[in-house]
């Protein structure tokens, strides 16, 4: 087997960004492959990867409510007369990754393997729900990142990223729900004081363009709760954002590109290739680089 | 006994609104509560299970299982409804609910054993003692909630529910107990009026020759010993005649665009043509005409897409449809499977079919904030347009394909019957298993394969109905719901399977069903043996007859390799994918249909493709139609630009494509939507493969000038496609050369064009038709722009009867230009908005006086005045120079619907800039007000800016275009970008006028803003 960092990107079921995903991977400099989710819990697909990623798209068509039923089926998934949420774990502990972006996060967080606290892997204490617009909506986002253990945005400060979702409302309890709200509080203070919060939703423009979390839309596209974008585990190797990162690969991804690069050379400076969402790539590429002699 | 999970609580906010603003209802607050309820035995404890950690979020939900949710969680509420589906309907979340509950039981679930879905609504008055009635129920129900044709509804007030009133736990299942029986009927001694009974009696929809055609056929005794050989009799069979009538509509064979027209020019003094059928003549004809200089055409007309060159590797597929009638009668179903079937189309291309990479729609509709009296058993603008936008955007975004670009048209005639234009662009590669990718493939004994869903009633007649008038009887099995995802989940299979070279050959199940699919691949080999018998069905109780013919969706037909079809039919099931072999390819010359191994079908298949009688029509052109000259009110250029931007042609469709992902698959470099503030519509898109390194891409544009076609259509066709070019150019394409292919996808939708008693004006309805035609044609053919495919749909009238006299409202002529082109380096192209203070702002070409039919008098609500006229020689000269021109520009934008007052608005909007302009500088013919040169929308105009230092260059390049050539290129410097967020006019009465960008913006955002929310969620 090689030595060069792997990833598997999985497809089916209705995952649609698979293959942006896997160019994402590619670019940066993983082998990557394409492995449909139905391979993998039948085990017939082992998980012989550095990364596995969840990637974005409208599983089960957001039946039963966004990626709600491919948590249910992996729940109920035993392989080798084992739970796969076991082995998930088990993949995790020995140093693996698992990645999800917006339909693959919701999946994750409804999975329980976010943000697991003390290893609960498996124990959903968060969710994703609908957008306080009641609406899908596209639109791009400005993202304050913050120090947390998550690898993938080491060194990062902000990300302009688009964000594609009906159901990005980061929640951790609810008036009609079983959570009580000081128990949701008490999640969402250990989030932050363990460094498990990956990014937030921050202003976009304005005269103080500055990095500010925001909870007014549509700057914080969703009313998630502290304009929370994207989590991790306790050991960082889990993590999960509603953005897109294999959204913007290319510099010319970006709705204002033109502007962009028109700016650019009236100052004779060159005009980039890459989009910001490839730092994410590059970022696990490092790390698994390092971490993985 | 059905067991009810109850889970929820969600709270719908604008809902709530609605009922208040549009029904003028006290409603505060609406909540919803989904329902599942199983209809098979469960424990408790499975049942608790279930419902408290399968199909509950925990965090912000909670379910009820023994007694309903309301009761459990002590609620008030004062009017309860529950929408569930009528039966047979597609039940997507049912269905995904049952996949759940059999993997959480670890259980097998058999066909009988299902879950259902339904939605309980809740809504409370804001004030205590004001209650909601069963009446006021039923409103909601049928004027928000849904569709009475596909759902039905449960309606409990408080007071009901507190008499001990409950929703009954009962579910909506199929329950057909009809045997299975082929009818046959004695064709050959029928006379001419049990024909037309009969035709109307299974809804055929020919036409007396057609029947006598088919009448003779079955008279023929060879083919009639054939028959008996076949173990059939001499007389045709229910099944047989639904073959006939799907196979030879209009919606499949096109008659009445291949009828040959005699066309009589009045204007000409009677003059009268003979042309031999429109598609041939002017349609394929063009692509005939310019064939020899468009090396990049692969196929073209034969397929269900277009099929041109994108480079040595790549294949790009192409095609847009129309699904108005489905849309009319249920807009979010009728546009969901409008684009989810356009999208098979696509994949149904070629060997194995095209990846799909873009989407993108058109849609011509009522006003949606239209108060006025409807007509009958017309659904409200407002329904229809939520409703087709909701059905699109689930179609794609649920797929993951990009909505890369669209646009809408907006006449009242459009209530009546809205046109929904659906398109898509996919990618191929060139050569699978070593064949060309563009060629399907099929010899005897490979096999017949049909995949996906299941077969129902669903769009049962959808072929023959979309080729008829609307009328009061239409049936609802016509109706069809689509479930995206088993679409996506097929589709990708397929993709494997087309990889690993196992599929020869593919196409779509949409109009006619297995009976178009193979009926139509039954060519390739000469023949087909199929057993519907081994069909997979939703529900028992289908007759033979409505297997074949069943429009249900999310079905592809293939063709096999025996070697490979254990291999296929393994990873189906690994997949979870629903595929049988129904039988095999033949080289008999028959289309054979078996139902159980009994012979029900038995047809000729040359007869079949090729029987069908040649329609004659007439056609007589009496001369545009001449408007009274009317003057239009004189307005200040801001009120002017108040008027236009605010018009629901012009407005921004930010509210529409915020909705629509357009960034999926990582490709797309010009979304539909632009502007440092996301506002302003792009005029032309643009997306690359994300998995190509080049910087090959394609762009597309779109031009639909219905306004123009009550003047004169053959203008309208020509402003259409000139449009849709410009656009194009602004962007950085150029005209078609032997590397660059362009691929022009035509889709003409026309009010009844036949003349009979019922229909008077038949013979000028069909002059504007092939004067259409003829505009299309002659600029295709001057600018070397194929048409790679298209579709036409005819009859796009409503008829009804009121108070004893019969009405019909037409749509006027519309034809929608769909055009891709390559860009070679997408890192040259441009865009529209204004980039920095200082920039010199030009417009390049003729202003005349051209409001016939613009933005500003109809905003008016004038008819008057001439529409622009297009010289096709005049548009190339202009297009090669802008293209030159291009690179010494900042931004670009095609002067288009709504003039120059739309033009620097959007330009100044899409950058945050200000402009000051002198209005004097605009190069005018015989235009003298300042209001009439921003709104004229003459064709052949460019809005384009440019640094300073580049000017020298600039204008060279538009000087020398002119050089020797007698059309001059006319172009002026007619301001400068300020960074002061304000339009600034120096108008030709000597006035300075100015409006700010964000009364602009104002106006501009006006129509369609967020008090429009989506009905469907």
């Amino acid at each position: 087997m090689s030595t060069k960092p792997r990833a598997i990107v999985l497809t089916g079921e209705g995952l649609n960004c698979e293959a942006e995903a896997n160019v994402g991977f590619l670019r940066a400099g993983f082998e990557s492959k394409i492995v449909h989710v139905r391979d993998l819990l039948s085990g017939k697909q082992k998980l012989d990867a550095h990364v596995l990623h969840f990637p974005g798209g409208f599983l089960h068509g957001d039946d039963l409510g966004s990626a709600k039923a491919l948590a249910d089926l992996i729940q109920a998934t035993r392989l080798d007369g084992k739970p796969f949420v076991d082995q998930l774990t088990q993949f995790v502990q020995d140093g693996g990754m698992v990645y999800g972006a917006c339909n693959g996060f919701q999946c994750l967080v409804k999975l329980g393997m976010l943000p697991a606290f003390d290893g609960r892997y498996g124990e959903q204490t968060a969710t994703l729900t609908f957008n306080d617009s009641r609406k899908f909506e596209m639109r791009w986002v400005k993202l304050k990142v913050l120090q947390s253990k998550c690898p993938a945005f080491q060194g990062l400060e902000q990300l302009e990223l688009p964000v594609r979702h009906g159901e990005g409302r980061f929640s951790v309890y609810d008036a009609f729900g079983s959570v009580l709200p000081s128990v949701g509080e008490a999640t969402l203070l250990r989030l932050f004081k363990d460094g498990q919060v990956l990014a937030q939703y921050a202003q976009k423009s304005g005269p103080s363009a500055t990095s500010s979390p925001t909870q007014v839309y549509p700057d914080n596209p969703n009313g998630s709760i502290q304009a929370i974008a994207g989590i991790c585990d306790p050991t960082g190797r889990v993590f999960g954002l509603m953005p897109h990162p294999e959204g913007y690969l290319n510099f010319e991804n970006h709705p204002l590109w033109h502007r962009k690069a028109d700016e650019l050379k009236r100052k004779g400076e060159p005009v980039p290739n890459e989009g910001q969402g490839m730092a994410v790539f590059d970022n696990l590429f490092r790390y698994v680089q390092e971490n993985n002699p | 006994m059905v067991y009810r999970i109850e889970v929820g609580l969600k709270n719908e906010p604008g809902l709530a609104k609605k009922c208040q603003e549009l029904l003028g209802l006290p409603v505060a607050e609406a909540f919803a509560l989904s329902v599942y309820s199983l209809d098979f035995p469960v424990s408790s404890d499975e049942l608790k299970n279930l419902a408290e950690n399968a199909f509950c979020d925990k965090i912000v939900e909670k379910a009820a299982f023994q007694k309903p949710w309301v009761s459990q969680n002590p609620f008030h509420f004062d009017l309860l409804i529950e929408k569930r589906f009528k039966p047979g309907v597609t039940d997507a979340v049912g269905k995904t609910a049952k996949q759940v509950a059999s993997a959480v039981l670890q259980r097998a679930l058999s066909d009988e054993e299902n879950v259902y879905c339904a939605t309980q609504y809740l809504f409370r008055t804001g004030t205590a003692g004001k209650g909601l009635t069963q009446q006021d129920g039923e409103r909601i129900a049928s004027q928000l909630l849904g569709n009475p044709l596909i759902e039905q509804f449960i309606i409990l007030t408080k007071d009901q529910y507190k008499d001990g009133e409950r929703v009954p736990a009962t579910v909506p299942k199929v329950v057909e107990m009809h045997k299975p029986i082929v009818e046959e009927v004695a064709l050959a001694s029928y006379s001419d009026q049990q024909l037309q009974i009969l035709n109307q009696y299974r809804q055929m929809g020919l036409n007396m020759n057609e029947l006598k055609a088919i009448q003779k056929h079955f008279k023929d005794a060879d083919f009639t010993k054939a028959r008996i050989a076949a173990g059939l009799s001499e007389k045709i069979t229910d099944a047989e005649l639904e073959v006939f009538a799907q196979t030879w509509s209009e919606h499949c064979k096109h008659k009445e665009f291949a009828a040959q027209i005699e066309y009589k020019d009045a204007k000409a003094g009677g003059k009268t043509e003979i042309i031999d059928g429109l598609f041939g003549t002017y349609i394929a004809g063009a692509t005939k005409q310019v064939s020899h200089r468009s090396p990049w055409l692969v196929s073209v007309f034969k397929d269900n897409a277009g099929v041109v060159r994108f480079n040595e590797d790549y294949y790009f597929s192409f095609k847009v449809e129309t699904h108005n009638s489905p849309s009319a009668l249920d807009p979010y179903g009728g546009a969901l499977t409008g684009i989810v079937g356009n999208n098979r189309d696509v994949a149904g291309v070629g060997m194995g079919g095209s990846d799909l990479w873009f989407n993108q729609f058109y849609y011509c509709l009522g006003n949606p904030h239209y108060d006025g009296p409807l007509p009958p058993k017309t659904l409200h603008p407002r329904q229809i347009f939520e409703g087709v936008i909701a059905g699109v955007k689930d179609g794609g975004n649920k797929c993951g394909i990009p909505t890369l670009n669209g646009g809408l048209s907006f006449d009242p005639r459009f209530m009546a019957k809205p046109l929904v234009y659906c398109g898509t662009g996919g990618l191929m590669k060139a050569t699978i298993a070593g064949k060309d990718s563009a060629e399907k493939r099929a010899v005897p004994g490979d096999l017949a394969v049909t995949v996906g869903g299941r077969i129902g009633k669903d769009g049962i007649h959808g072929a023959t109905m979309s080729s008829d008038s609307r009328s009061e009887t239409t049936p609802v099995t016509a109706v069809q719901i689509g479930d995206p995802i088993v679409q996506k989940v097929m589709l990708d299979f397929l993709a494997v399977c087309r990889d690993n070279g196992w599929i020869r050959g593919i196409t779509d199940n949409g109009a006619g069903g297995l009976s178009s699919s193979f009926g139509e691949m039954a060519r390739l080999s000469d023949g087909v043996r199929i057993d519907i018998g081994k069909a997979p069905l939703k529900y028992h109780g289908l007759q033979p007859w409505e297997i074949l013919i069943s429009e249900a969706q999310e079905r592809m037909s293939v063709v096999i390799l025996p070697a490979h079809i254990d291999a296929f039919l393994k990873l189906a099931k690994d997949r979870g994918v629903e595929a049988d072999v129904l039988g095999e390819f033949t080289d008999s010359g028959f289309f054979e249909v078996h139902y159980n191994g009994k012979p029900i079908v038995y047809l000729d298949l040359e007869f079949l493709h090729k029987g069908v009688p040649k329609k004659k029509l007439q056609a007589e052109w009496r001369g545009p139609t001449q408007y009274p000259n009317k003057a239009i009110p004189v307005h200040s250029v801001a009120d002017t630009t108040r008027i236009i931007a605010s018009s629901l042609d012009a407005c921004s469709k930010e509210w529409i494509f915020r909705q629509k992902d357009h960034n999926v698959k990582g490709g797309t470099l010009l979304p539909p939507i632009g502007g440092v503030k996301g506002q302003v519509n792009t005029p032309a898109s643009l997306i690359k493969p994300v998995f190509l390194d080049s910087k090959e891409a394609v762009a597309t544009s779109q031009g639909a000038y219905p306004q123009y076609s009550d003047f004169d259509t053959r203008q309208a066709a020509l402003c259409a496609f000139n449009e849709a070019v410009g656009k194009l150019v602004a962007l950085g394409a150029h005209l078609p050369d032997e590397e660059t292919f362009w691929s022009a996808c035509d889709n003409v939708c026309v009010p009844d064009s036949v003349y009979s008693e019922r229909n008077p004006d038949g013979k000028y309805k069909l002059a504007q038709l092939v004067r259409l035609c003829q505009g299309m044609y002659d600029y295709a053919v001057a600018l070397g722009i194929p048409f790679t495919s298209g579709k036409d749909s005819m009859k796009n009238d409503l008829t009804y009867e009121k108070a004893g006299k019969t009405h019909k409202i037409s749509v006027p002529p519309t034809l929608l230009i769909s055009l891709v082109t390559k860009i070679n380096d997408y890192t040259q192209t441009k865009s529209i908005d204004f980039k920095a203070d200082g920039d010199l702002i030009y417009v390049v070409g003729m202003t005349k006086n051209e409001l016939g039919g613009s933005q500003y008098a109809e905003q008016l609500g004038i008819n008057t005045g001439t529409v622009p006229s297009v010289n096709p020689a005049e548009s190339k000269q202009l297009f090669n120079a802008i293209h030159t021109a291009l690179p010494h520009s900042s931004s670009a934008y095609y002067v288009q619907k709504g003039g120059l007052a739309l033009a620097l608005g959007e330009c100044a909007l899409a950058g945050g800039l200000g402009a000051e302009v002198d209005l004097n500088g605009v190069p005018k013919e015989s235009v003298v007000r300042s209001d009439l040169l921003m709104a004229s929308e003459s064709q052949n105009r460019f809005l384009i800016t440019i640094r300073p230092e580049n000017k020298a260059a600039f204008v060279t390049v538009l000087q020398r275009a002119s050089l020797g050539q007698t059309f001059r290129i006319a172009y002026a410097h007619i301001g400068t970008v300020s960074n002061q967020k304000r339009l600034q006019y120096k108008t030709l009465e000597g006035k300075t006028e100015s409006m700010s960008l964000q009364e602009f913006s104002d106006a501009y955002t006006a129509p369609l803003r967020e008090d429009l929310p989506e009905v469907r969620t």
